[in-house]
């Protein structure tokens, strides 16, 4: 095992105590001079057509600078495959459609004026489930595509499908089948901080955006799009991303408000900022998709796999966002969690009037684990074996390849579900609990772990900046949004150069100054931009090392001289100083430039900033700067056949809980709860435990307490008094967390992704536990008590 | 938000004499933690607030001759006084579990029943305690029981212009039990059910019962019927059994995001019997 100075360590995150004393400037703190509020008109209706917009009145309200609608301002389409547009025309598809929007010179004047607005519908029958939309004769959302083309379905042209094998004839040769249908809701990412931007227009038309994005780069792209639609072609767009409250998947696409700022802006000519309120959070931004599954397992006499049918329709809403790959991301699983010769996999996605769907953290991954984990407890039982047992026999291992193409190389899927059993203390409480309500249960999760290839390229670059004081600025195009992504690059820079962490500065977030990178997305910041680092630095050494190959001796000479100067009595050693010291002969180790041949020679150490001084200030001097790109070795998926190594490595987990059911109440009480994972290598073992807590507390409100409950498209409980999560009086639980190190060959010193997987696994776990305690199974989330008691009612 | 002018009077006659003069287009503040929150939904739309901090008549615990409250008492303090954790724990509890520590540093027990929500967590206690609440306006003083100060969601028998100064609880007599129980989707949450229970016993018979059941009516309920069965009576499984189905006949819940009708009334159901065991076992 190689010895680290800093990955592994267990070390405060540098953003942590500015964030906790309120210093972090969010997009809510930023004010820029002569900044103007916008607001946005919604629609008043699901489906309907625009028959009138009265803008009269709001125009004329005092304070009010502008006031803009789709028939006053050029046509932009945005969204996945162009369907959508920041300011509607003719038609509302849902009830977050915008309509209008006003800048005002305050926030309260813009809401007054927004609401002087008088819009006239005409109502249109609407369709609030796929189901209903797949009908014959169902009401059409969108008439025509993004190209004008006819379009008389429902259904999104983004299609998914995976076969391997013959899953018919593995049926008729299954010893045990099972078989369900399982459903997951709406729910809402509650970022505690809400979405926002500013933006604001140079005299050459050119824009800056300060937004909540994880895809500068891509927003740039985005925006860029929308100059040349308002006649500012070839102009360009730098985005900035302020500290981020949390994102969870709600930055990946761009979005209506960030456009209608942008018209705004060049409208008025002034810093226009839109921030939303928790209400707007909740019924304009775009939940995770509900997902309706009906899947089919089996498996051989022994207990092998040897088939899984997975048809699942998901609920698009009015328009796409990149939600609508998430089913490439559910295939996963699907195809590869646990070894399984037989698959087929079928997506659909289907418009309906309720509000447009996003991924959130796991990006479809937990609404896949939720239909898999509880279906094969079901099957385990049908084949009259242990939960435990059955996964033991077909979990996954290393240098494997699955039948979707995906090359696992590390895999710790075994020892997580061993280390689970060994924790939940499985054998003596597996099925023996029933007496007082009591079960224990475990689900696992199989997810990209080194990165993965959405988009054409999946590349990061990075560049290391080194001052005359030994500091050293981490440039990347990534994003931290509360994940920890500083935390573990600083640890990765740091290691990988040879300096303390303290000296290095993470620097991201401004497309005109960072390198670029692709997102924030699929668990990959630390993963990619590490290797990145990884790869900089070393080109940084290369430098250094040169720049000491002159230096170094006459420094230590120097230095000695001076030494003497002090200390009459100090006797300057027999040394060489005229000794030509080759670049490979040096080593650089926490800020400390020495010789690899003498490490411990106390006379032979100059510190890296004299190193860096003579850099600069020698004749013809020098910077040290490096940077690197990375872009894994991984590929996209291909449509047509459904298959491509998605991800450079993928990531294992399991997790157990144990519970305890009120058979009264139908409320369910956690009595304990275990996440291992697979994680390759811990860089920041505080960090990695809070992307861990974090991830089951998300997956605990998933699997429990959290539903965008809505009525005909509109959204019943905006706010947390009626969205409940789970939050930290909820946690009377132990948490036990065990990070499996399984040294992937692609990680940055062996560290794999770690962002999402904490919250996939968690409600299939926890369902599998209530079955063990009580013998009910729930089919749709959330296990509401209500579920719980009516389904012991039917038991009975 | 609608901008609002705020008051603050350092007496009760000042306070309604300004409400008076306002005309019914003012409200009293107290914590703010109802008010607020109502103002900014755009439920309320004052022209002012009146606010009871500074009326020092408002204020004070006292645990003499039973417990004296005023009715700016905040739930922290109430949640944190050792005598009413001994003497009086259903409200204790209730205290306890009501929103979170910042909210109760700034809620009062006042503006909770003046609140007159049918969840709020402060009245099945104080039904089951049979409290007096002070009531004063232009017109004088009067003292109304806790029963009837409800009159619906939202509302009292209060006068636009009336505050209440104090809330009183009788002295707790001899093998007296009580408790309070809340359910809630998680552990921060107003109740989909509430219910207090306070017992009397005497050689195993309980003498004397009051029952009090939250969030499944109009109003937070006294559950008289059903006090009445239990009255008399050895308190045991197969009696719990018929509160609990009782209770489910006597309540009235509506369905909205937090529950439905169905399940408040099944729980409602368990929730007393629950309490009335837990008050049993503390009346020892
Ligand atoms: C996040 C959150 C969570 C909450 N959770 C709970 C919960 O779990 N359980 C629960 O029961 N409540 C809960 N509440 C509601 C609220 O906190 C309580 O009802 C609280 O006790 C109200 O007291 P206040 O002093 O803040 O009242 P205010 O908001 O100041 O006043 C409430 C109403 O009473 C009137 N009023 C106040 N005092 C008097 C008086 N002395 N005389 C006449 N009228 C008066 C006011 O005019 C107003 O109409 C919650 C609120 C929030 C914001």
């Amino acid at each position: 095992m190689t010895q680290y100075s800093f990955i592994g360590t267990e070390v405060p995150r540098p953003d942590a105590s500015d964030k906790a004393a309120g210093k972090a400037l969010y997009i809510h703190d930023m004010v820029l001079p002569g900044m103007l509020y916008g607001k946005i008109k919604y629609s008043e209706y699901a489906h309907a057509r625009i028959k009138h917009i009265d803008t009269s009145r709001a125009e004329r309200l005092p304070g009010v600078r502008a006031v803009i609608t789709g028939y006053n301002t050029p046509e932009i389409r945005i969204g996945f495959i162009r369907d959508n547009m920041p300011l509607k025309k003719d038609k509302v598809r849902q009830f977050r459609d915008e309509v209008a929007a006003v800048a005002a010179i305050d926030p309260e004047i813009a809401e007054e004026a927004v609401e002087l607005i008088r819009v006239e519908y005409e109502e249109l029958p609407a369709v609030f489930t796929p189901e209903d939309a797949l009908k014959e004769g169902a009401p059409i959302v969108h008439e025509t595509d993004a190209r004008g083309r006819p379009k008389s379905d429902n259904l999104v042209p983004v299609a998914w499908n995976f076969v391997a094998g013959d899953v018919e004839k593995a049926k008729q040769e299954a010893a045990f089948i099972a078989e369900g249908r399982f459903q997951t809701p709406l729910i809402q990412q509650s970022c505690m901080g809400t979405a926002g931007c500013i933006a604001e227009f140079d005299l050459e038309g050119n824009l800056t955006i300060h937004t909540k994005t994880q895809i500068p780069f891509l927003a740039q792209n985005d925006f860029n799009r929308a100059l040349a639609a308002i006649g500012l072609k070839g102009k360009n767009t730098r985005v900035t991303v302020p500290t981020l409250g949390g994102s969870f998947g709600t930055g990946l696409d761009t979005h209506g408000y960030e456009y209608i700022a942008i018209l705004l802006a060049y409208k008025t000519g002034r810093p226009v900022k839109i921030v939303l309120n928790r209400e707007e959070e909740f019924t304009t931004l775009s939940p995770r998709q509900p997902t309706e599954t009906h899947i089919i397992q089996g498996c051989d006499k022994e207990g092998k796999l040897t088939l899984r049918e997975v048809r699942m329709v998901l609920d698009n809403g009015a328009y796409t966002s990149w939600g609508a790959t998430t089913p490439s991301v559910m295939m996963l699983p699907i195809s590869s969690l646990y070894r399984v010769p037989n698959v087929l996999y079928e997506a659909k996605i289907v418009y309906t009037n309720n509000t447009y769907c996003q991924a959130m953290r796991g990006y479809g991954n937990p609404q896949a684990a939720w239909a898999l984990e509880c279906n094969l407890d079901d099957l385990a039982e049908k084949a009259g074996m242990d939960p435990f047992e059955f996964r033991m026999l077909n979990a996954n291992i290393p240098d494997d390849t699955t039948p979707m193409g995906l090359n696992i190389t590390s895999c710790g899927h075994e020892a997580c579900l061993k280390t689970v059993a060994d924790r939940l203390n499985w054998k003596q409480k597996r099925g023996k609990g029933r007496d007082k309500a009591r079960g224990v249960g475990m689900a696992s999760l199989f997810h990209v772990g080194g990165s993965g290839r959405v988009y054409r390229s999946d590349g990061t670059g990075i560049i290391m900046k080194l001052d005359d004081f030994g500091n050293v600025s981490v440039i990347t195009g990534g994003i931290e949004m509360g994940q920890g992504f500083n935390s573990a690059l600083a640890l990765v820079s740091a290691e990988a150069l040879g300096v303390t962490p303290d000296k290095v500065t993470v620097i991201s977030g401004d497309t005109a100054t960072c390198p670029w990178d692709v997102g924030t997305h699929a668990s990959r910041g630390a993963f990619t931009a590490g290797n990145a680092a990884i790869m900089a630095a070393q080109k940084a050494r290369d430098k250094i090392f040169r720049i000491a190959s002159e230096h170094f001796m006459p420094r230590v000479h120097y230095k000695l001289k001076k030494r003497k100067k002090k200390d009459p009595d100090f006797e300057i050693p027999d040394l060489d100083y005229n000794r030509i010291c080759d670049p490979s002969e040096f080593e650089l180790k926490e800020n400390v430039v020495f010789l690899k041949e003498e490490p411990d020679n106390p006379l032979l150490r100059v510190s890296l900033e004299e190193i860096l001084r003579e850099a600069h200030y020698r004749e013809q001097g020098s910077m040290i700067i490096s940077e690197a790109f990375y872009d894994p070795p991984n590929q996209m998926i291909d449509m047509k056949t459904g298959r491509g190594n998605l991800s450079a490595t993928y990531i294992f987990g399991t997790h157990g809980a144990e519970v305890e059911v009120d058979r009264e109440t139908g409320k369910v009480k956690i009595l304990q709860f275990v996440a291992a994972h697979d994680v390759g290598k811990v860089i920041n073992r505080q960090t990695i435990k809070g992307q861990i807590y974090g991830g089951m507390m998300q997956g605990l409100g998933y699997a429990l307490c959290e539903e965008y409950k809505t009525d005909k498209g509109r959204n019943l409980n905006p706010n947390f008094l009626d969205y409940k999560i789970f939050s930290a009086p909820d946690v009377n639980f132990p948490i036990h967390i065990e990070c499996i190190e399984t040294d992937d060959k692609e990680g940055p010193f062996g560290a794999k992704g770690v962002g999402e997987p904490g919250l996939v696994p968690v409600a299939p776990a926890v369902a599998n536990a209530i079955y063990d305690a009580i013998g009910v199974r729930i089919r749709d989330l959330p296990i509401t008590p209500e579920k719980i008691l009516s389904a012991l009612k039917k038991k009975q | 938000m609608k901008k609002f002018d705020y008051y603050q009077p350092e007496s009760l006659k000042e306070a309604y004499g300004l409400m008076e003069k306002l005309n019914g287009e003012a409200r009293f503040i107290a914590g703010g933690t109802d008010v607020i929150v109502r103002i900014k939904q755009g439920a309320l739309h004052p022209d002012a607030l009146i606010s009871l901090r500074r009326i020092s008549a408002l204020k004070g615990l006292g645990n003499e001759d039973g417990l004296s409250m005023g009715s700016m008492t905040l739930f922290r303090d109430i949640e944190r006084d050792p005598a009413i954790a001994r003497d009086y724990p259903a409200l204790g509890e209730a205290a306890s579990v009501l929103a979170n520590p910042q909210v109760r540093n700034v809620a009062t027990i006042g503006g909770n029943l003046c609140n007159a929500a049918p969840s709020a967590d402060a009245a099945p206690p104080l039904m089951v305690l049979e409290a007096t609440l002070t009531i004063e306006g232009p017109g004088g003083q009067r003292e109304v029981s806790i029963e009837d100060f409800f009159r619906g969601p939202g509302e009292t028998c209060l006068e636009h212009t009336e505050v209440v100064t104090r809330i009183t609880i009788p002295k707790k007599r001899k093998g007296t039990g009580m408790a309070f129980l809340k359910i809630g989707r998680v552990a921060q949450d107003i109740a989909i059910a509430n219910a207090a229970a306070l017992i009397v016993v005497e050689n195993g018979v309980c003498r004397k019962c009051r029952l009090s059941a939250g969030a499944v009516a109009p109003v937070p309920l006294r559950l008289k019927r059903i006090e009445g069965i239990v009255e008399g009576r050895k308190i045991e499984p197969d009696l719990l059994d018929r509160v609990a189905e009782m209770v489910q006949e006597d309540v009235s819940p509506i369905t909205d995001v937090r529950s439905t009708a169905q399940y408040r009334k099944t729980v409602s159901g368990i929730l007393v019997k629950r309490a009335i065991k837990e008050a049993l076992d503390r009346a020892g």
